[in-house]
């Protein structure tokens, strides 16, 4: 079996090759076996995390679920405020990403700019610097201010997936629809919108997950209940406790569900065009 | 191009996934019918402590689910309140920081007719807030260390050639500020104003040999069980409720462990006012406050409550006299007169 | 189809809950309480602020340097597999991005424990004489960053490498250049681009990093995002911690405009839109 293009086989051959396939290996384990270890320690006996544990069981997720109250009140909190940043990140992300495609603007540049900013600037200082501007505004603690600074982190990348379908949409198509007399609405939401389903659904899930695992933004606006990446922050600041392993755990069955899900609708959809 | 089916599969998809993720969301919190009181404390065992001694109090006479949140801080209190968003219904307020709260008007005054305050001595109580917990940071050492060479003194401590093996000390000026003049040879009478440059000169010396500067509440306890380090300052609650569990590794050296109160209050602000009080009232109550005391080994200042302690407890609090005498009293207004300025040069002596 | 009102949603939400909320943060470094240089000179003056930005620089450039050469490697062997591995390697690696942050760093505090698997590994291979916390030190930081943020290499270098002309290689394979050549004059001026990227990302990210540093540095690893924290929730120093932000602001902005300069937008977006 050979995994390596024909164009690359004289490279990996010899030192080289066998250096480039360490690195690969190693960096696999690498960036797998935490997550890994996080999930059996999850399903540790003990009453303090030590690996590998010296029995299993599911007290842990019992704590999670129903032995301290807090966690679950968390998790509602974070999957509302998740569900509503992905709802209004999607919303404000489709007019935008279809404006920095197709619009030939002077000073696109310094619009692209604004747009990319909360990628480059540290999430403490829009986090600190959102969470001075609510409290002017007296709406520190509520949900709308928490969703806001979400709902700024998830942006950049909501509007970078539209505008990747955006760019592949082919004009003539909506040019088409509307030469047989269809309004322009009725071309959006017929024409644009499904062509642009997989990106937005990709950025709608993405957004989601922004918020869901936000640790910053929520140290400063998530108010007098915590989200769970809050909760877990305070847990683990102040020891390390098993129950954040099962707390971990789902967090990154999450993540891989939601992954499996946006490779479904992509294939779907490649598979329709 | 698509077909009409193909659009209006992908309409569904669309649909479904958003309805399913707002439901999701919608679906938790209207389970929750108890109103929810923030009770802001240290952290840790603490915590543990307070869910079980006030939790289920909280829930029969009051109506409300106890969240218990961490760790205490004056600071993030006054920032809150500046913000005109306390999430915290009760404060912990450490030592002099219930002092700095009243100074700069963070808290309600108590409510009598909630709280009874007649059994609590004039020393642990005034309008804003009253003393829930007496402990103290104390020296403690590995039980491998053989009993001569464990230190009996900060002298003791600072003295590496005579007791040898590895220490850890908070990071953070305050009980270390007096250490080191009681390792400097300071009478305990006589640390009162601290004399920084004394205080930090001493510091110097035993510096190099600290091998942990330790930041959270267990870990002392735990590096004296896996023998990361021999010696080391820390909560004495932490050492009770680990000892409690039958760990053997450790010992807690009285002598010039320094006797500290902690208070509560109710933030102005506080969204729950009323069944704050509620809280407090059974943080000060005999029977509760001993239940506290069996998690962690803090109790009130009220007499009554050592009545309701069981025997394994009684030699851990502070209200035993024969620790008590071994003590040394923490000054709360000199560290709310010089707190911000010990803060600022630690950060700056630390960091070098 | 597009309208000029398509940029105002994204836009105008991004001015009023980033643009404008940065700027009044910013300027209360010179404004508070009234019109002051205060905050920069006690900044300047105190020893926290240059060793807080000596620990920043240093840790960040270190990772830099290890996610550019090791994240390199990876990549050019990614690039080199035949397509249906590397894609599933790609979708691997992006898929770790989006699991916590949070979640990954407290795997290394389970790791690094003093209960964790390494410690008691090397207790058991007689390397330690007891079990000993690898946490709260420079390593663990670095670790724990480069654990994050060698994806936010490989991916942009992976793009530049792919992008080389297969013609080129099978020329140097007809001219029986060795693989050191093939690697030293070709693939990696090739890719310099992608790794200018990568360095950028991984280093402006790594500058406002501050969950890694807080869970598994010690005092040493004191960072200006954390006295920036602290200023603002403990100390309510609203203009001290703005001069931090200005100053981390300052240094990031010309690291972006400088490889702007030279490289353009295009890359850092993933593509041109």
């Amino acid at each position: 079996m050979n995994f390596t293009q024909p164009q690359y086989r004289s490279l990996v051959r010899g030192p080289f090759g066998w250096l480039l396939n360490a690195c690969l290996v190693l960096a696999v384990v690498f960036l797998l076996c935490p997550i890994v270890i996080v999930t059996i320690i999850s399903f540790s006996a003990d009453a303090y995390l030590r690996f590998p544990p010296s029995g299993y069981s599911f007290r842990w997720y019992e704590n999670f679920l129903s032995g301290d109250p807090s966690w679950m009140a968390a998790s509602n909190k974070s999957f509302a405020a998740a569900t509503l940043t992905a709802v209004v990140t999607v919303v404000l992300a489709i007019p935008t990403a279809l404006a920095l495609v197709r619009s030939r603007i002077r000073g696109k540049g310094w619009l692209e700019l604004v747009m990319l900013a909360p990628l480059l600037i540290s999430p403490m200082i829009s986090a600190i610097a959102l969470y001075g501007w609510i409290a002017a505004f007296g709406f520190v603690g509520t949900m709308a201010g928490l969703v806001a600074g979400h709902i700024v982190l998830a942006l950049p990348y909501a509007i970078l997936n539209v505008a990747i379908s955006a760019k592949a949409l082919d004009p003539r198509l909506e040019q088409a629809a509307s030469s047989l007399g269809a309004r322009n609405s009725q071309v959006f939401r017929r024409v644009t919108l499904p062509l642009l389903a997989p990106g937005i659904i990709a950025a709608g899930f993405f957004a989601f997950l922004t918020s869901f695992d936000d640790v910053i933004v929520s140290l400063f606006l998530s108010g007098r209940e915590p989200t769970l990446q809050k909760r877990m922050w305070d847990e683990i600041r102040l020891e390390i406790s098993p129950t954040v392993a099962s707390a971990s755990t789902l967090l990154i069955f999450l993540t891989i569900a939601v992954f499996l899900a946006i490779a479904l609708v992509r294939r779907s959809s490649e598979k329709a065009s | 191009m698509t077909s009409e089916s193909d659009r209006s599969r992908r309409d569904v998809l669309i649909l479904g996934a958003a309805t399913a993720l707002v439901g999701a969301g919608l679906a938790g919190p209207a389970a929750a019918e108890l109103k929810t009181v923030v009770y802001n404390n240290s952290g840790g065992a603490s915590a543990d402590a307070a869910r079980a001694a006030w939790g289920g109090l909280m829930r029969d006479r009051a109506s409300s689910n106890l969240l218990v949140t961490a760790p205490a801080s004056v600071a993030r209190l006054k920032a809150m309140i500046q913000a005109r968003n306390v999430e915290w219904d009760v404060a912990e307020l450490v030592s002099q920081e219930h002092k700095q709260a009243i100074r700069e008007s963070m808290l309600q005054k108590l409510d009598l007719s909630v709280i009874d305050l007649s059994h609590t001595p004039d020393d642990c109580k005034d309008e804003y807030s009253v003393v829930y917990a007496l402990y103290s940071t104390a020296m403690a050492y590995s039980s491998k260390i053989a009993a001569a060479k464990r230190p009996g003194s900060w002298a003791e401590f600072w003295d590496v050639a005579k007791f040898p093996g590895r220490r850890a000390l908070r990071n953070h000026p305050v009980d270390n500020l007096e250490f080191a003049l009681l390792a400097d040879g300071v009478p305990k009478d006589k640390i009162y104003p601290i004399d920084f440059d004394r205080a930090f000169a001493s510091l110097d010396r035993i510096k190099k040999h600290i091998a942990v500067w330790w930041r959270d509440g267990s870990q002392p306890a735990q590096m004296l069980i896996d023998g990361e380090v021999d010696f080391t300052s820390g909560w004495h609650g932490r050492f009770f409720a680990l000892a409690q569990k039958g760990e053997t590794g450790f010992g807690v050296q009285w002598n010039q462990a320094m006797l500290k109160r902690s208070w509560v209050g109710v933030p102005q602000g506080a969204k729950n006012p009323r069944e704050a009080m509620q809280l407090i009232s059974f943080m000060i109550d005999p029977t509760a406050s001993a239940k506290y005391a069996e998690g962690i080994g803090y109790i009130c200042c009220d007499a009554r409550a050592n009545n309701h302690l069981p025997e394994n407890v009684r030699p851990w609090v502070m209200s035993n006299p024969a620790i008590a005498e071994l003590t040394v009293s923490a000054n709360e207004q000199w560290w709310l007169d010089n707190g911000e300025l010990a803060q600022r040069k630690w950060n700056d002596w630390i960091v070098t | 189809m597009v309208r000029r009102w398509f940029w105002i949603p994204g836009l105008g939400f991004l001015v009023l809950f980033f643009l404008l909320p940065v700027g009044a943060f910013l300027l209360q470094s010179v404004l508070d309480p009234g019109p002051t240089f205060m905050h920069f000179e006690r900044l300047f003056e105190g020893r926290a602020f240059w060793v807080s930005l000596g620990n920043t620089f240093r840790i960040s450039i270190t990772v830099t340097l290890i996610c550019a050469v090791i994240g390199f490697l990876i990549a050019l062997r990614i690039a080199t597999l035949q397509r249906p591995y590397a894609n599933a390697l790609l979708v691997l690696i992006v898929m770790t991005v989006w699991i916590s942050l949070l979640v990954r760093n407290y795997a290394w505090m389970v790791l690094l424990g003093r209960e964790g698997i390494i410690s008691t590994s090397l207790v058991a291979l007689g390397i330690f004489e007891r079990k000993t916390s690898l946490l709260f030190n420079e390593a663990a930081v670095v670790l724990g960053m480069v654990h994050v943020l060698i994806p936010y290499m490989i991916i942009p270098t992976y793009a530049a490498v792919q992008a080389i002309d297969p013609a080129l290689l099978r020329a140097c394979d007809s001219l029986g250049a060795r693989p050191a050549q093939v690697f030293s004059r070709v693939l990696l001026p090739l890719s310099l681009p992608g790794l200018a990227t990568g360095c950028l990302l991984v280093f402006t990210l790594s500058l406002g990093f501050y969950v890694t540093p807080a869970i598994l540095g010690g005092r040493g690893q004191t960072t200006l995002t954390m006295l920036m924290e602290i200023e603002v929730n403990e100390q309510l120093n609203w203009g001290f911690a703005a001069a931090h932000a200005a100053v981390l602001i300052a240094i990031t902005a010309v690291l972006f405009f400088a490889y702007r300069s030279k490289f353009g937008m295009d890359r850092l977006w993933g593509q041109e839109l």
